[in-house]
């Protein structure tokens, strides 16, 4: 067209002016935390005191750490009770927020919940930008294989392809353990088991309560798979999520871990959950008082 | 923004897992191009033909066409990862290819040629179709065989006519490389994935990654272009004026 | 093929958010998208360089990433956005270059003498293009805008990258949960897409041949 187009009105011009200010206005938000009469910001602890609530973050969609049982709208888990258990001994109510593996942390630091018990696995880097209670909880790594297969240990993966999860600590943990092993990475966890029946991978890698869950999806399908490895090889450590800053707040949680296991609580929740994999609960560090 | 890490892109460790995200991305796009070309050749010469006889392989072709057209690149993805490969007689046969490309990498090259073979034919059928019959006719009458009329008429005037929309399908298979990822090839975007979820580096990885295809498939359109405007100067004839831009062009 | 049968309710049930994000993709991007291809026919060498920058570098990054990105981003920075949300965001950002596109091709479509005629009479650029050059574009855009939003369709099965429980993620998750039989699952899958896809593009036909009555 050679017809001269005249200049575009005003209405466009502040149309794409508040078009790129909405973008531009999209930035993180950090709410400061509250400030106390005496002008001094309350910790965590004090505030959830003050408020007699504390807000968990808990899992909705990885068993059995916080998940929805089917016909129920509610998360249950070993994390879920957990949870219940601090707020109880804090002596205030417990809010419980949902959260994935891709916000939760932000969720912390943002100040949207106050601690997280969400199948969060302590690393080094994550340590780096929040802080973590005592482990209480380690799963140690398995294999999942049909039975009959003639691999027992991880030595025997050698040339053979492992499938793990995309993105998971085992899919580094693997290379180290096995660096002849043949890596497989899906999407989901639950695509390792199309890819085992697929026969694109003999056998998939992770923690004993992930291979769990996957054992009882592939038996209910009329596969018959069993988990093999020696316990306790590489246990990866759970902890509880507190945001950096919140040392009074970690004590708490701390003691009220101890506490749980000294009277024997840790242990009823720990065979409720775990019990059909691990016999013995897990050796929470209990500290003399 | 948080803390900007460059060092997890620009690190050793970074680079190294983008270089080899990006060599499976580009041996993908290749074979894919490769392929499909060939296939959507074949599917478009099989649709032109006017011999009675093959209206069976015409009406074979067209439903083919039309049913790998409407069905998304995942599914394509999945039939083949999880459906044809997953089969023991397909696994023996792809045996001796196995040490080079894994089975995923494999099917992957099958479902990018399924999904883009129709699109390409269409694309070389137009083009086919485009060339008037006069031109064979006239072609012949002066004395050239049909191998020469083919060869010095209507190809040259088919390619001209046929690369920038070809082209556009070229960019399409790379940018489809990108959702390999979910049957676990390691290709770009799946390293994005891993520098992300260790490093939490959300902007620095997948920005990366996206540059990285920006640049590839910003570089491949500028490149057919040019391979296009080339032709237009070699085979346009009197129609192709000193810097005249060729018809149509070649776009993301 | 019992497996289809019993996951029938489940798997259909994720067409809701299949159509919701080619929907809401469509919707808004057309927006963007007319805002893009106004800026893009602007004489104003400010206006028109970006946005034609904005398409094409946009336009040559693969849908996936962007979806990622703009989830994580999110997700990232505390917000607590669905991920329908999100791939609804991802997809309104990279359409609406394809729908600037069609637009453009709509507008230019549009015979200059209506834009003459339309400011002899008075009205202002802007309200001529409202009123007169617009309204006649979008009746000629729409075989174009049924075409892609059954492209957006497609598409929509990317979002299971992220979690959205859309139609494809639920067949993909019934067949990591049933196993044996994926050639059943992932060819219903298919046969669901063909048949809503074939038919929308045939609707596209139809209209095409209507319009140029």
């Amino acid at each position: 067209m050679n017809q001269a187009i005249p200049k575009i009105s005003r209405t466009a011009m502040i149309l794409a002016a508040c078009l790129s200010l909405t973008l531009l206005g999209a930035c993180s938000k950090n709410e400061p935390a509250k400030v106390s009469q005496a002008g001094q910001p309350d910790t965590t602890l004090a505030s959830i005191q003050k408020k007699g609530v504390i807000t968990v973050g808990v899992k909705a969609d990885t068993p059995p750490y916080g998940f929805v049982p089917q016909g129920q709208s509610q998360p249950v888990g070993f994390d879920i009770d957990i949870a219940h258990q601090i707020a109880s001994r804090m002596k205030v109510k417990l809010n419980m927020v949902i959260v994935t593996s891709a916000n939760r942390i932000a969720n912390l630091k943002t100040r949207k919940v106050d601690i997280l018990v969400s199948s969060l696995v302590h690393t080094r880097e994550r340590d780096k930008a929040i802080d973590y209670s005592v482990t209480y909880f380690a799963d140690s790594q398995k294999i999942l294989v049909p039975r009959g297969s003639p691999i027992t240990s991880v030595a025997d993966l050698s040339g053979k392809t492992v499938a793990v999860g995309q993105g998971s600590i085992q899919e580094q943990m693997i290379k180290v353990l096995n660096p002849q092993a043949k890596i497989l990475s899906m999407a989901k966890w639950s695509d390792t088991l199309q890819a085992l029946t697929a026969k694109q991978a003999v056998a998939i890698f992770s923690a004993a309560g992930v291979l769990g869950g996957l054992q009882k999806t592939a038996n209910k399908a009329g596969m018959d798979l069993v988990m093999v490895g020696k316990d306790g090889l590489n246990p990866i450590p759970y902890a509880v999520g507190i945001r950096q800053g919140d040392a009074d707040l970690r004590d708490e949680i701390n003691r009220v871990l101890m506490d749980m296991v000294e009277d024997g609580t840790y242990a009823k929740i720990f065979t409720k959950w775990w019990g059909e994999i691990y016999s013995q609960p897990y050796q929470v560090e209990v500290w003399p008082k | 923004m948080e803390g900007l890490d460059w060092n997890v892109i620009l690190g050793p460790e970074g680079r190294h897992m983008l270089a080899s995200g990006l060599a499976i991305t580009l041996q993908l796009s290749v074979y894919g191009i490769v392929f499909s070309t060939l296939a959507g050749l074949l599917i478009a010469m099989g649709r032109v033909s006017t011999a009675p006889a093959l209206a069976p392989l015409r009406w074979f072709l067209a439903g083919v066409t039309e049913v790998c057209r409407n069905i998304p690149l995942l599914v394509h993805l999945a039939v083949w990862n999880f459906g044809v490969f997953g089969f023991a007689a397909v696994h023996a046969f792809t045996e001796p290819l196995t040490a080079f490309y894994s089975t995923q990498f494999l099917a992957s090259i099958c479902a990018l040629v399924t999904y883009r073979c129709s699109y390409v034919a269409e694309v070389f059928r137009s083009g086919l179709q485009s060339i008037p019959k006069g031109q064979i006719e006239a072609a012949m009458a002066t004395g050239l065989s049909y191998r020469a009329t083919m060869r010095r008429v209507v190809l040259p005037q088919v390619f001209r006519i046929v690369i920038p929309p070809l082209g556009n399908q070229y960019v399409g298979v790379t940018k489809n490389t990108s959702v390999v990822l979910v049957i676990g090839v390691p290709d770009l975007v799946f390293q994005a994935y891993q520098i992300e979820s260790v490093t939490f580096q959300v902007f620095l990885a997948f920005g990366a990654v996206m540059a990285i295809f920006s640049l590839v498939c910003l570089a491949e359109s500028a490149l057919l272009n040019v391979l296009a405007s080339h032709l237009d100067r070699r085979w346009g004839g009197a129609a192709m004026a000193k810097g005249a831009r060729p018809a149509a062009t070649v776009t993301a | 093929m019992d497996a289809i049968w019993e996951n029938l309710p489940y798997m259909l049930a994720g067409l809701k958010y299949t159509f919701g994000i080619a929907a809401i993709g469509i919707f808004f991007s057309f927006f963007l998208g007319t805002l893009l291809a106004v800026l893009r026919l602007s004489p104003i060498k400010w206006l028109h360089y970006p946005a034609v920058v904005y398409i094409e570098v946009v336009r040559s990054v693969p849908l996936i990433l962007f979806i990622f990105f703009i989830y994580f981003l999110i997700a990232g920075m505390g917000y607590n956005i669905s991920s329908f949300a999100s791939a609804s965001v991802a997809v309104v950002v990279f359409i609406s270059t394809y729908i600037a596109e069609i637009v453009r091709a709509g507008i230019l479509s549009i015979d200059s003498g209506q834009m003459e005629a339309a400011r002899a009479t008075g009205l202002s650029y802007a309200r001529a293009m409202r009123l007169v050059v617009l309204p006649q574009a979008v009746r000629r855009m729409v075989p174009a805008l049924v075409s892609e939003f059954t492209i957006v369709i497609k598409e929509s099965s990317l979002a299971m990258v992220i979690g959205v429980p859309e139609f494809f993620n639920r067949v993909f998750t019934t067949n990591a949960r049933v196993l044996t039989e994926p050639f059943a699952l992932l060819g219903f899958a298919a046969f669901v897409y063909f048949v809503i896809c074939f038919s929308l593009s045939w609707w596209s036909r139809r209209l095409e041949i209507r319009m140029d009555v």
